[in-house]
């Protein structure tokens, strides 16, 4: 994804008043792997619950609604949309608070990069692990395939103790491990699956 | 003991570029060259293609130009022939048949795709239903053998005849998939 529409992406959201943590694709994307064409975010707690009334009304705001704990929607740049969501983090942080969560995330699991302040690797799987979807456990199958180290894994656990939600993330590595056997390291260049 | 095929350029046959096609022996007693192809850009596929050589490159342009916005690193698309002769900088995405890599038509994309992005696989088959031939994606399929990948993705709901050879992932995660909406 062109770095200048994400930057456009969090440089609107900082007007806006939202602490920004590039999560999702975009950063799978930097580390040389597949992403899609949005761009995914983390905001602290408070600024998730008041997204509807910072961007709602926005002009450049399109098509914009929230479905639990994701708030969606298109930033217009000219003749282009740039597909956004929010992340609330109360999702993702098992027995804490969401803003226990987002802190940890911001201070320990992320870099200050041109694009804005920006998720490691292992903070998106931990994330993606977490999500019900069989969908976001084939991509990080095919991450893997694409060489992300398996390390990333043990560092998705790590960030797991943190927030008591160990147990369920063994129980999704089990299921990813059932759609891609994994292994100690990264698997190198493509590989076919067959 | 494994196969190695070469390439080989019989006297009279039009030559390849030089800077493309690096000669590497002599065949001893007979006045037939042995040749390397040296890929590094996405020109220098172009190229190739235009004398003739079944070689393409997957970009994420091209997977976009069918609908579908996905980015990664490119893959050079080597078939199985030809993998001994290709030296490249890119990464190499391995086919069997020499006419997926050939023709590069949508079909022979979503084939290409189920090796690399399978949800990308169906989302490309879903954008382009009214133009995609389901026999010939079909015949992809089982010639590339992908049936499990085809399988995991429930190409089936599109093209008729394909088996399901092993459990799709759950209907509501790949309703969840289809329903997404990216930027332009």
């Amino acid at each position: 994804m062109d770095p200048r529409h994400v930057r456009s992406v969090t440089a609107f959201l900082a007007r806006k008043g939202f602490q920004a943590l590039i999560v999702g694709g975009v950063v799978m994307e930097r580390q040389g792997l597949a992403g899609t064409t949005d761009v995914d975010v983390l905001v602290a707690v408070s600024e998730f619950a008041e997204a509807s009334t910072r961007l709602a009304g926005d002009p450049k705001v399109e098509d914009f609604g929230v479905e639990e704990s994701t708030a969606k929607g298109f930033l217009r740049l000219g003749n282009k949309r740039i597909r956004f969501d929010l992340l609330d983090p109360s999702y993702f942080s098992g027995t804490r608070s969401g803003d226990e969560f987002f802190r940890y995330a911001w201070n320990h699991w992320a870099t200050d990069e041109d694009i804005g302040r920006t998720a490691l690797p292992p903070l998106v799987w931990y994330t993606r692990l977490l999500v019900e979807s069989e969908a976001y456990l084939e991509r990080i199958a095919d991450d893997l395939d694409d060489g992300a180290p398996a390390e990333w894994l043990d560092q998705a656990l790590q960030i797991a103790r943190q927030f008591k939600n160990e147990t369920r993330i063994r129980e999704r590595l089990r299921k990813l491990n059932e759609i891609r056997p994994i292994g100690r390291s990264g698997a190198g260049n493509t590989r076919a699956r067959e | 003991m494994k196969l190695e095929t070469g390439l080989f350029r019989e006297p009279g046959e039009h030559s390849l570029p030089r800077d493309l096609a690096v000669p590497v022996s002599k065949t001893r007693g007979r006045p037939k060259l042995e040749y390397r192809l040296r890929v590094k850009s996405e020109a220098d596929v172009v190229r190739l293609r235009r004398h003739g050589v079944p070689l393409a490159l997957l970009t994420p342009e091209l997977v976009a130009k069918n609908g579908y916005p996905l980015s990664f690193r490119p893959r050079l698309l080597v078939p199985s022939s030809l993998r001994s002769v290709v030296e490249t900088t890119f990464p190499t995405l391995e086919l069997r048949d020499e006419e997926t890599v050939r023709r590069m038509s949508v079909e022979d994309l979503v084939a290409v795709m189920l090796k690399v992005r399978r949800l990308a696989a169906r989302q490309l088959v879903r954008r382009n239903l009214d133009r995609m031939d389901p026999v010939r994606l079909a015949e992809r399929v089982f010639v590339e053998n992908l049936l499990g990948s085809a399988s995991r993705v429930r190409l089936s709901e599109f093209v008729a005849g394909l088996p399901q050879t092993v459990p799709s992932m759950p209907e509501a995660d790949l309703a969840a998939e289809d329903a997404q909406v990216y930027g332009d």
